[in-house]
């Protein structure tokens, strides 16, 4: 046994393939490479995750472009971009429609808001497709066309005059002890300069305490409407839009209370400004852009000290166990993720299961992220819920949490049940369903077991169901097996 | 056998030191003779520390804030467990060879039993207190008293508009009790018994014993906690904090709204030391208390406290005065590289002391880490040893002879002030009084002074200066006076 967990940064687009070396090289890009382009994009794909590794692409109108994917995944992508005014879910949707003919038309629908797309791309393999940008800004839809992918495997490549999310971005770096903004006021200027790409950076100060920094820029608005901005920042900082604060986060303080401020903005160029000051200590600088018709798109890049807030944690061979606060989840939670594709948020007060998904498995960073102690997101999508395979046995209800060890593929639980103690094993079985044996010790007594069934598949070695409960008599109660279909 | 190979950002069998982070500083003040020297962590471990603890074979056992055990064996570090909920406390049984973690929601027994050197069972050893699922929730551990039982300590939810919020928020309080036993230190029975010890902790991050068994925790200022503090922890006490309250059987019953400071001022059990916020400390960690037998320097059975902000170690001299421990604070060690939350001595006398800065802050600029502090074992640091409350001033004890002519009255000033009790967040020092010295008595050798004052007046922080002239690693020392020589 080798292998027990990776972690995988995606915000960081960090990559870890199985360490088995199950995932090939990627091929090199076919003949078309050889054409020269303004901006090639390596696009990738987060493994069993159905999504791909960036949602937001930049770049420049009119520029020639390559879009890269490579495949990590063990099923067929691929990258379908759309024009500006482009329906994702007609164009799915229409791909479904493909039927027979699908596999020779690489899952691409003929419908003209079809802008570009790559061919299908295998596990393992990378594809390529140039295109040049429209000459306007705008911004153009992509997807993933293979049946089903596309409710997460989507994103938006951002046509704008800088090719970045802001344009003409310059920094002026201060050096002072300063413990508010407004102590940078007279202090020099240590040095200045343009930031190339249009990512505001903390590294351009190239300095760990006692500095400030301005970024000026301009900010390219696609649509007119309400638009939103998420500030985080160790020390102080404030955004600014068109001279008019929007967010503050003045003085000195740690990261890890993200603050909002919203402006309504007409479509076209505003100007941002963006001060910032570190004391001593940790820094961080986080700044996101959200609308109506626009996912969060990073005005910051992530760095030293600043921790990428999704920090998810990937099963391979072994289950993994993270004690945590999780989403929808009891205080006292432990969670599973069992490979197979199935995860699950056990109640270690209630001894039960308080809920499964399918999927990944969690998503750590808000546990890890700042003071952390938030609630771990769950990543996929959640089957069962409300207390399953909560147990009483001659009557008596489960409540005293012993222990838990990892047994193979499996994960089992350990509790009391007035005098008796209970095993319960949770695994994915050969046919991809969450399979729950319980041996029961002591006396044999009879056993029920609640289950909200409504929408499941279950099946169960003994017993006779009453509703939603399932009986077993002493018979047949010291060794059972629940088996809970998932839907794939 | 399993093989404990694992995965971390890559395939390690077990991690040896990589590039070590190339921060932190010199101490810019340190004792002579004392050094401090920067473990390296191999790259890929996020050593938060949460807990520190050494077995019988010298392995030390670090547990993380994102939940994972480490052990150092040598310059080899391998991962013992992980998946823990945010432990912050950690005990080597060194007998039994299990290892203890205090998660947020139970103290947890991890037992190697095929003994291929990784924990595979995880065993609740308690779970009675409450957890509504707040950040602030921390449960902090661990004392081990000589029959089996453990302390620990919880911390109060931060900001929740529960009913313990609603009675205090008036005066302004943030911090509240949403579930059982927050805001109470306890015993848990070596059978698992669970038993609320000790009520009106707001944020108590750090606990140990002394020699005598008797044991200590730090709490960190805040509402109702004028400057951080360390408490001698007495069953049945209660140290401040009312949110607590609503778990306490003498207030059972009661409507939160009801409840005024009249009601529990008077139950306030005084802080055994009052530690200056500022000027020593922030937000202090675990006392460890140096029963190194000399190992660790003159100062024996004295504790070293770290400070999560401040990024330094200071030293707490006790004394029994009235049958109740009150006593001294003084610098020690300043700049390490990182916030301390934890500080455990070695079997070799040195005092290791583990870092994390995320999410709060701190001077030192790492993320994280591990150092520890050593002394030469044969250079005399010239400090302040000790202050002992005399009837008519203090007692201040030397590590070294001073000249005779350094121990005038004009090198020493003492200032005096208190704290209020409030709900507010802190307190300045009230009242700040220069006190004339009336005289000064030095020892014939020169290792000791008396300052005699007109008056000591109980309730009050005597802060004692000695002039940088005299040569002192460091030159200050606060005593808090509870109660009189008879």
């Amino acid at each position: 046994m080798l292998v027990s967990l990776a972690l995988v940064l995606a915000q960081a687009h960090v990559h870890h393939p199985a360490p088995s070396g199950a995932v090939p090289s990627p091929r090199p890009p076919a003949a078309a490479a050889t054409t020269p382009v303004d901006r090639e994009i390596a696009l990738g794909v987060r493994r069993g995750l159905l999504r791909y590794d960036k949602e937001v692409l930049f770049v420049k109108c009119g520029d020639r472009v390559r879009v890269r994917l490579t495949n990590v995944d063990d099923m067929l992508h691929n990258f379908v971009l759309l024009a500006a005014d482009g329906d994702i879910d007609a164009v799915s949707t229409a791909a479904l429609g493909l039927g027979a003919e699908a596999m020779a038309r690489q899952f691409v629908p003929a419908l003209p808001q079809v802008f570009a797309h790559t061919p299908l791309a295998e596990p393992g393999h990378t594809v390529s497709v140039d295109f040049v940008a429209p000459q306007q800004p705008c911004d153009q839809p992509f997807l993933c066309t293979l049946p089903g992918h596309a409710a997460t495997m989507r994103g938006l490549l951002r046509v704008s005059t800088s090719g970045g999310p802001l344009a003409d971005l310059r920094f002026r770096c201060l050096d002072g002890e300063f413990d508010q903004l407004r102590d940078m006021v007279d202090a020099e200027v240590a040095k200045e300069g343009v930031v190339a790409d249009g990512v505001i950076d903390l590294g351009v100060a190239a300095r760990d305490n006692d500095f400030g920094l301005v970024f000026e820029g301009r900010l390219s608005v696609p649509r007119a409407g309400r638009q939103v901005f998420h500030l985080d920042s160790d020390d102080g900082a404030r955004l600014s839009i068109d001279g008019v604060t929007v967010v503050d986060r003045d003085g000195t303080h740690p990261a890890g209370d993200e603050q909002t401020g919203e402006v309504e903005l007409s479509a076209g160029e505003h100007d941002l400004c963006l001060e910032y000051f570190q004391r001593r200590g940790s820094m961080a600088l986080r700044l996101a852009w959200t609308s109506a018709t626009q996912p969060r798109i990073w005005l910051t890049r992530s760095g030293r000290g600043d921790k990428a807030a999704r920090q998810e944690l990937i099963v391979v061979d072994e289950p993994i166990v993270q004690r945590a606060f999780v989403e929808d989840g009891p205080p006292r939670a432990i969670a599973v993720g069992l490979p197979g594709g199935v995860s699950l948020c056990f109640d270690a007060e209630h001894c039960c299961v308080a809920s499964a998904w399918r999927g990944g498995f969690l998503d750590v960073g808000p546990d890890r992220s700042g003071r952390g102690g938030k609630a771990c997101r769950r990543v996929g999508t959640p089957f069962l819920s409300g207390d399953a395979f909560a147990l009483r046995v001659a009557g008596e209800p489960a409540d005293e949490f012993r222990a838990y060890r990892v047994e193979g593929r499996g994960v089992v639980f350990e509790f009391a049940a007035g005098e008796r103690r209970v095993e319960e094993r949770l695994e994915v079985d050969a046919q991809g369903s969450l399979a729950c044996t319980f041996r029961v010790s002591g006396e044999p007594a009879p056993v029920e077991l609640d289950l909200a069934r409504a929408g499941l598949r279950v099946t169960g070695s003994a017993g006779t169901w009453d509703g939603d409960v399932l009986r077993l008599p002493t018979a047949s109660s010291q060794r059972f097996t629940l088996t809970v279909g998932v839907e794939r | 056998m399993k093989c404990f190979a694992f995965v971390l950002l890559g395939i390690l069998p077990a991690v040896s030191p990589g590039a070590s982070p190339a921060i932190g500083q010199d101490p810019a003040v340190i004792p002579a003779g004392y050094r401090v020297e920067r473990i390296e962590v191999p790259k890929g471990i996020v050593l938060e520390v949460g807990g520190l603890g050494f077995a019988d074979d010298g392995d030390l056992f670090v547990c993380t804030r994102i939940g994972e055990v480490w052990r150092r064996r040598g310059e080899t570090w391998s991962i013992f467990a992980r998946g823990l909920h945010e432990p912050l406390g950690l005990w080597v049984d060194r007998r039994a060879g299990h290892v203890y973690v205090m998660q947020r929601p139970e103290l947890t027994r991890l037992v190697d039993s095929d003994a291929d050197g990784r924990a595979d069972r995880y065993e609740t050893v308690c779970a009675a207190w409450g957890v509504s699922g707040n950040y602030h929730e921390y449960a902090y551990g661990l004392v081990r008293a000589p029959d089996g039982s453990f302390f620990g300590t919880l911390n109060l939810a931060h900001a929740i508009d529960d009913a313990s919020r609603q009675v205090l928020v008036a005066g302004g309080t943030v911090m509240s009790r949403p579930a059982k036993w927050r805001g109470w230190a306890f015993r848990v029975a070596p059978d698992g018994t669970f038993e609320p010890w000790a009520s009106g902790l707001r944020s108590p991050a750090g606990i140990g014993a002394n020699a005598a068994g008797d044991v200590f925790f730090t709490d960190n200022q805040g509402d109702w906690i004028g400057t951080s503090t360390l408490q001698h922890l007495v069953k049945g006490a209660f140290y401040g904090h009312p949110a607590s309250l609503l778990d306490h059987p003498d207030f059972a019953g009661r409507e939160p709204s009801s409840l005024k400071l009249e009601d529990f001022a008077d139950r306030r059990r005084m802080p055994t030391v009052h530690i200056p916020y500022g000027d020593l400390a922030n937000s202090p960690g675990d006392p460890a208390f140096d029963l190194t037998g000399g190992r660790f320097g003159p100062f024996a059975d004295q504790a070293f406290v770290g400070d999560q902000t401040r990024s330094n170690v200071f030293r707490v001299c006790l004394e029994k005065v009235g049958g109740e421990y009150q006593g001294c604070c003084f610098d020690f060690v300043d700049h390490l590289q990182s916030g301390i939350v934890r500080a455990c001595f070695a079997d070799d006398g040195s005092l290791y002391v583990g870092e994390t800065a995320r999410g709060w802050g701190s001077a030192g600029p790492a993320e994280y880490g591990l150092e520890r502090v050593v002394w030469d074992g044969a250079t005399k640091p010239r400090e302040m040893h000790h202050v002992s409350l005399r009837r008519d001033g203090f007692h201040v004890a030397f590590t070294c002879a001073l000249p005779a002519d350094g121990l005038a009255a004009a090198n020493f000033t003492v200032a005096r002030w208190h704290y209020l009790y409030r709900p507010e967040y802190g307190s300045p020092p009230q009242d700040v009084t220069e006190v004339a010295i009336t005289a000064v008595r030095a020892a014939e050798d020169g290792e000791s002074v008396d300052l005699i004052l007109p008056e000591v007046v109980p309730g009050q922080v005597y802060r004692i200066t000695v002039d940088p002239g005299l040569g002192l690693g460091n030159s200050r020392a606060w005593y808090t006076v509870n109660r009189l020589v008879d």
